[in-house]
């Protein structure tokens, strides 16, 4: 279990639902891909400072995973990254492309579907961040890697002051159940302004009638 | 316009459930506004009402989802004006509440969808 920031009750319930427009969002135009009806929910969010991160992140993913990453900036700078284990990203893109195939590992054709489903999903999350914060955030072309996750968490997150925003994401294709991660690597600047964005949200309507 | 109606406002999320008071607030004054989490509180607080005339549901709650509950809600009250107000902006979901006879309102929400949902006269979009 990864340690998390002690946030209010009101700020963790406005992240989510921060989170779970955006995933709406993504469902929204990954249902029209597919011509089926996905459900997406956001059950679990943290957000973590770099060291607890590291220190457990070994025991999140046990084996090997198919990744979406896709940097970001503008008045921020961060990595986001999609993660679903290796098997259920087949299973995912499969059902997509509604080609059933014999092999074990990817072919590129589903590559690039899992590339455009992780695009479609980061980028409706990184607009509703765009959006609160009301400012613009540009994206660079997404990356597809195939890698333990641990390790290139590590590998990304260099300095030590840096959060994750840790989401797990629940979602039904096609009557299949899968699941995966979102993670979004912070730095402090970022972390900052979406944090207070988050706060003059929530005190907006607190103190309001 | 009637001095106390009621609006009821059914979402999992508090931002939300706060958001819309306030939009509901400054739009019609004159409104009750009364909130649930899920769909049993909800039916609860219905419970507790002499009638409703206005709801908005979340569709992704906890236990009941948003459709059952609007559905629940329309029986005991036919002639409330309901509104799925939801993040899922699938059209399998559009058409089932356009279905079951009540409104769409995509989230976020805004101080302009609100206004149009308790100002306008005639079915909801």
């Amino acid at each position: 279990m990864i340690s998390t920031l002690d946030l209010r009750p009101e700020v963790r319930d406005a992240l989510t639902e921060i989170f779970n427009i955006g995933i709406g969002h993504a469902a929204g135009v990954l249902s029209e891909l597919v011509n089926d009806e996905i459900l997406l929910t956001v059950p679990e969010l943290g957000v973590t400072p770099r060291a607890d991160f590291v220190a457990t992140a070994g025991a999140l993913w046990t084996e090997p995973a198919s990744i979406v990453r896709q940097s970001f900036q503008g008045p921020f700078r961060g990595d986001a990254l999609l993660i679903f284990p290796a098997r259920e990203s087949l299973e995912l893109v499969r059902a997509l492309l509604a080609e059933p195939s014999p092999l074990e590992t990817m072919s590129e054709l589903e590559r690039e579907a899992l590339l455009e489903v992780g695009n479609i999903i980061l980028n409706a999350c990184l607009s509703c961040i765009a959006d609160l914060l009301e400012q613009e955030i540009t994206n660079a072309l997404p990356l597809y890697l195939e890698s333990d996750p641990a390790t290139l968490v590590k590998a990304l997150i260099t300095d030590p002051d840096w959060y994750v925003i840790f989401l797990r994401i629940d979602f039904t294709v096609k009557r299949q159940n899968m699941r995966g991660n979102i993670l979004f690597v912070l730095d402090v600047p970022a972390v900052t302004a979406f944090g207070a964005a988050v706060e003059k949200l929530v005190d907006h309507f607190e103190s309001g009638p | 316009m009637t001095a106390g109606e009621t609006f009821l406002i059914v979402d999992d999320a508090r931002l939300a459930r706060k958001m819309v008071r306030s939009f509901v607030a400054k739009a019609r004054p004159d409104l009750v506004i009364f909130e649930a989490a899920e769909g049993e509180e909800a039916l609860t607080v219905l419970a507790g009402l002499k009638t409703l005339h206005y709801a908005t549901i979340d569709y992704n709650m906890p236990g009941m989802n948003g459709i059952d509950l609007a559905a629940l809600v329309k029986q005991r009250c036919p002639d409330a004006r309901i509104a799925l107000l939801t993040a899922n902006v699938q059209a399998a979901l559009r058409k089932r509440a356009a279905e079951l006879g009540i409104g769409f309102i995509d989230k976020p929400i805004n101080e302009t969808k609100i206004a149009a949902f308790v100002t306008q006269a005639g079915a909801v979009s």
